[in-house]
């Protein structure tokens, strides 16, 4: 028998009205579909599952209780027969033999009440019944806890399956955010590069260059003066130019160099 | 009065309640055999205790509960009701209990009594000794003058010794003592037992009380309690002595009465 049809069971046999929510309310739960409130839900009928378990757990506990007592009670009972016996079997007065015939009488119709018809509670008789609730109630207690256990199961993946859902969504959340800060950031590049015209040479560059033509500039006047003191033989202030950079940075005496090492 | 006679006087009170005066109320027992329940119980333990050798000998197997008595002992941690039986003049079943658990119900018959007449026969049943104290002379000028020292002298009354024996008549058979441990003398336990009878009357009986066991087989036992009992008094007016023997609470069956209360 499944858990569920032992439910199914229960839920009809023994749990009325409630137990047929129950059964209906645990084989309905989808773990992998389950909102909050469905979990919530749930786990109320897992409690109300506990507390069945403490009730079997009870039911166990006093059917184990009465069996054993019978248990007791035959034994001292048959004890009080084997007595009986060798008390008829030692008596010499008929009288006194009879009485004690009596008491045993007394004393058999315990032991078959309690014994049944085999005397030992294994075919029938109260010891028997009293086996057979026992055996009963720990097979219920088995079955409930058993449910518990898949339902505790169903409840953590329902519950594992409901956190990821919402990790993905928090997930998606950030994606998106970050996508629309990266197309506000493109846009306001593309608004800076419109701005500085249609050769695409940044400001900086552009400062660059006209800073060196600039020193160029300043180079070749400089050059022309000292043409003018010098009387150089140059025509052109390129060649100039490299003349006295030529002559600025003189050649490097490889024997300093070497003597350095 | 000796006390099969205080408990043979309760057991024949009458009480017809009328609507303007009800039965009193009825003390809540286990098993609920409360006063004016009826009780029988199975022949297998008189067999069991007579088989093995036991003293008890027949016990009458249908009763009337005529008065219940209850006290507690070890500082309070065992509760017992003593469940007056109408079959077993001065004889009761007695259930213990540890909290909400019944740990031992014995049926206990009227074993003898002794009304010891005076102090030396008081003595040998309850002498808790003396301890060790000067002796004084009258002196010159009447001024009190030590004499000497009497020593310590042992108590040696007969119960709360380690060991008690059955009447001569039955093998003076020894009971080892089960309450207290060591191989000396103890003092016997003082409960008090309050019993109400079927008329709602109270008694106080003061106890000096010991309990002694024997084995009769591995699993069964034969029990002797023994106590100088004064009923609403500090001074005993006799010593009762009980024989009794351990009943499965599935031998015995009670029959409430109507009106017997639940047993919390």
């Amino acid at each position: 028998m499944s858990n569920f049809s032992f439910l199914e069971h229960m839920g009809i046999a023994k749990m009325g009205h409630i137990g047929d929510q129950l059964t209906t309310a645990i084989i309905n739960f989808d773990p992998t579909t389950a909102s909050e409130v469905d979990i919530a839900t749930y786990k109320e009928k897992c409690d109300s599952i506990e507390h069945k378990i403490a009730e079997s757990e009870t039911a166990v506990a006093t059917a184990n209780t009465t069996m054993t007592n019978l248990q007791a009670k035959l034994d001292r009972a048959c004890e009080a027969g084997k007595a009986m016996k060798a008390a008829i079997n030692a008596a010499t007065d008929n009288t006194v033999k009879t009485q004690l015939i009596e008491q045993a009488n007394v004393v058999m119709t315990q032991i078959k009440q309690v014994g049944g018809s085999s005397l030992d509670g294994l075919t029938d008789g109260d010891l028997f019944d009293a086996k057979d609730d026992l055996a009963r109630a720990q097979t219920t207690l088995t079955e409930w806890k058993n449910v518990h256990v898949q339902m505790i199961g169903q409840l953590k993946s329902a519950q594992g399956d409901l956190k990821h859902a919402q990790d993905d969504i928090a997930r998606a959340q950030r994606d998106k955010e970050r996508a629309q800060a990266r197309a506000r950031q493109e846009e306001a590049d593309a608004g800076l590069r419109s701005g500085l015209g249609a050769s695409g040479t940044s400001p900086a560059l552009a400062a660059m260059q006209a800073k060196a033509a600039k020193l160029k500039e300043d180079a070749r006047a400089a050059t022309i003066h000292a043409d003018a003191v010098h009387q150089t033989t140059h025509s052109d202030a390129d060649s100039i130019i490299a003349d006295v950079l030529a002559k600025g940075t003189p050649a490097p005496n490889v024997l300093d160099d070497l003597n350095k090492l | 009065m000796n006390f099969a006679t205080l408990i043979a006087a309760m057991a024949k009170k009458k009480f017809m309640p009328t609507p303007q005066v009800p039965h009193p109320a009825r003390t809540p027992a286990p098993l609920r055999a409360s006063q004016g329940s009826a009780l029988e119980i199975e022949i297998i333990p008189m067999i069991l205790a007579k088989a093995n050798g036991g003293l008890i000998g027949d016990v009458p197997t249908d009763h009337t509960v005529v008065a219940v008595g209850q006290f507690t002992l070890f500082d309070g941690a065992v509760r017992y009701y003593h469940i007056y039986l109408s079959g077993l003049n001065g004889g009761f079943l007695s259930i213990g209990m540890r909290g909400t658990a019944i740990i031992e119900t014995r049926l206990y018959r009227l074993y003898t009594e002794v009304n010891p007449s005076d102090s030396e026969e008081w003595a040998f049943w309850l002498d808790s000794g003396e301890p060790a104290h000067d002796e004084y002379a009258t002196g010159f000028g009447g001024i009190p003058v030590k004499v000497g020292t009497t020593p310590a002298r042992e108590a040696d009354g007969y119960i709360g010794m380690p060991v008690m024996n059955s009447l001569d008549a039955d093998g003076s058979k020894p009971f080892n003592r089960s309450w207290g441990s060591g191989d000396k003398r103890i003092e016997p336990f003082t409960p008090i037992e309050t019993v109400v009878d079927l008329a709602g009357d109270y008694t106080r009986l003061h106890h000096r009380m010991m309990h002694y066991t024997r084995p009769l087989t591995d699993k069964i036992a034969e029990h002797l309690l023994v106590s100088a009992v004064a009923e609403d008094s500090i001074y005993p007016s006799g010593v009762i002595l009980w024989l009794g023997m351990d009943v499965d609470p599935g031998e015995l069956k009670v029959f409430p009465a109507t009106d017997t209360p639940a047993f919390p």
